[in-house]
């Protein structure tokens, strides 16, 4: 039964080696971070006398000027960003399907206020609206994802009211609607379903703005603070030793191409799937 | 489910002086006027009339499917002595998909892609009769399937909607609307999709409901050669109006509205 299932799941995505390839390169980024969960070559925080080392046996990917390994430093830095952008999706897709779902399948006078205010958070870049709620409430790995998660929020209430407005004049809603079914078992069970192909694509491409965001925040010196490294703030702190010690740089950075690339591929392999739906 | 005994002269539906007004394009557009009518337990009542003549219109309004914000409404649906038409909607979901059911034209859309065929024929019971175990659910809507004349209904019952054909997909809304045993069934064109042959199987299917059930049916269509064939009693509308009403003999056979004449002058003869 199980593999019947997935079989049919693959089949149903249209690329399916676009999502592979994607899958591959998520699975090696999680595999660095799993291993950095159990394992480190040194402590990450640790310094050492070898400062500004370049690659080489004991350090891989070298020390950064404080002595620090700087592949160590990597695998915690993305155990960060990824949680951090994990729980950036969680808040913002959450809030913002569930609102988006509700104010649109309802309509009326709530879905237009709902409406303008977010055409009103809209107006801020992500970023921006970011740094102003970790300016209010102060800087650490939580509140920037909270922050980003909020500032994530109204694209989601968008894709999701579209989707749902879309789909509860269909036919079969119409139909749940006719059984007596009660509105929120319409909109979770009866429309949400139907709609989770392009909501899904969305999020894998938001998952990939909060880890670009994250990154970002931290490169400003907001986020995570020093000593615990995000990767962002890595190749902040690097970038004056980047013609000693390049990999100081090369490394965080090619771990959030890595991220943002393997996700990107992930959600097209998806999104050819509406396309041919269509 | 069903009451007990319901005294045959008693109608189980009355619809007094029903009016529906559209307000949602500047100018009020009246779709429904002053229409009454009376439907009898175990009867099958036809409404037919050209395309925008209000028969869908009382029809969702009987099945309390109308969008409230956008419409003027106004007369009384009186079912089990309530009012349809103005009561809560908690009220009103007491009844749909368990006293009152209904069936739809397009039988391709009216199914959920993504959700197996033996979840959406139970979707009733698991709303109204939450005493049901899972297994007692299952064997209703097999049965269901099965009376609705789909062979094999056991392989039905874990398909999925792109596997069956329009015909089947019909018989699949049927088991849906019937499976809790309705007294009243509501079918708005719903052979008006299917090919003649699979038309006449519904048709038969319908009547079989009626006749073994005591199933209340109203039938919708312009379809007036199936209207005839199906059942007891025809009312007449145009353009929101009801024009002419009667048993199904009188009507056909004796029209006294003009337009009814020109309704049944526009019947191939081949077919009567």
């Amino acid at each position: 039964m199980a593999t019947i299932r997935t079989r049919s799941l693959l089949a149903r995505i249209p690329n399916p080696r676009l999502f592979c390839v994607g899958a591959l390169i998520m699975l090696a980024v999680i595999a660095l971070i799993v291993v950095g969960m159990v394992w480190m070559p040194y402590e990450p925080t640790a310094m050492s006398p070898d400062r500004l080392q370049g690659v080489s046996a004991a350090h891989l990917l070298g020390t950064d000027k404080m002595g620090r390994d700087i592949l160590s430093r990597v695998m915690y830095g993305s155990r960060i960003t990824f949680l951090v952008a994990l729980g950036t999706m969680a808040i913002g897709a959450g809030l913002g399907i569930l609102i988006g779902s509700v104010t649109g399948y309802y309509g009326g006078l709530v879905d237009e206020v709902v409406m303008r205010v977010t055409d009103g958070l809209f107006a801020f870049p992500t970023v921006l609206l970011a740094l102003v709620i970790v300016s209010l409430f102060g800087s650490s790995t939580l509140n920037v994802m909270w922050a980003l998660g909020i500032a994530f929020v109204p694209s989601f209430i968008r894709v999701a009211r579209s989707e749902v407005i879309r789909c509860k004049h269909l036919d079969y809603v119409k139909n749940a609607r006719l059984m007596g079914v009660r509105d929120a078992r319409v909109i979770f069970v009866h429309i949400l379903p139907n709609v989770s192909g392009v909501v899904m694509s969305n999020v894998m491409i938001g998952f990939n703005n909060a880890v670009l965001s994250e990154a970002g925040l931290s490169y400003l010196g907001i986020g995570s603070q020093p000593p615990f490294a995000s990767l962002g703030q890595m190749i902040s702190e690097a970038q004056e030793i980047f013609f000693t010690v390049p990999s100081a740089v090369l490394g965080p950075g090619l771990v959030i191409v890595l991220m943002v690339l393997g996700f990107s591929l992930m959600g097209e392999g998806l999104r050819a799937a509406e396309r041919r739906m269509a | 489910m069903r009451r007990a005994s319901t005294a045959a002269d008693e109608p189980i539906l009355r619809i007094r002086n029903l009016h529906l007004e559209f307000h949602d394009h500047g100018r009020p557009e009246v779709v429904v006027e002053d229409l009454s009518l009376t439907l009898h337990h175990g009867e099958i009542l036809g409404i037919v009339g050209e395309s925008g003549s209000g028969k869908s219109m009382t029809a969702l309004a009987i099945a309390g499917l109308l969008n409230r914000h956008a419409l003027d409404c106004g007369g009384e649906i009186l079912f089990d002595g309530i009012d349809l038409l103005h009561c809560g909607r908690a009220t009103l979901r007491r009844y749909q998909g368990d006293e009152i059911s209904m069936i739809f034209q397009e039988p391709m859309t009216s199914l959920d892609p993504l959700q197996r065929i033996g979840m959406q024929v139970e979707e009733a019971l698991r709303i109204h009769h939450k005493v049901l175990s899972a297994a007692e659910r299952k064997e209703a809507a097999i049965r269901a399937l099965g009376a609705a004349g789909l062979a094999e209904p056991e392989q039905v019952y874990a398909m999925y909607p792109h596997e069956l054909s329009g015909g089947m997909r019909q018989r699949v809304m049927i088991a849906a609307a019937t499976v809790s045993r309705p007294q009243i069934l509501i079918a708005d064109e719903p052979t008006t999709a299917l090919d003649v042959t699979t038309q006449a199987q519904i048709i038969a299917l319908l009547r079989r409901i009626n006749d073994e059930d005591g199933t209340a049916i109203v039938f919708i269509s312009h379809d007036l050669s199936l209207v005839r064939q199906l059942c007891h009693r025809v009312i007449v509308m145009r353009r929101g109006v009801v024009v002419e009403t009667g048993s199904s003999d009188e009507v056909f056979l004796n029209p006294r509205h003009a337009y009814t004449q020109s309704l049944v002058d526009a019947i191939p003869k081949v077919v009567l």
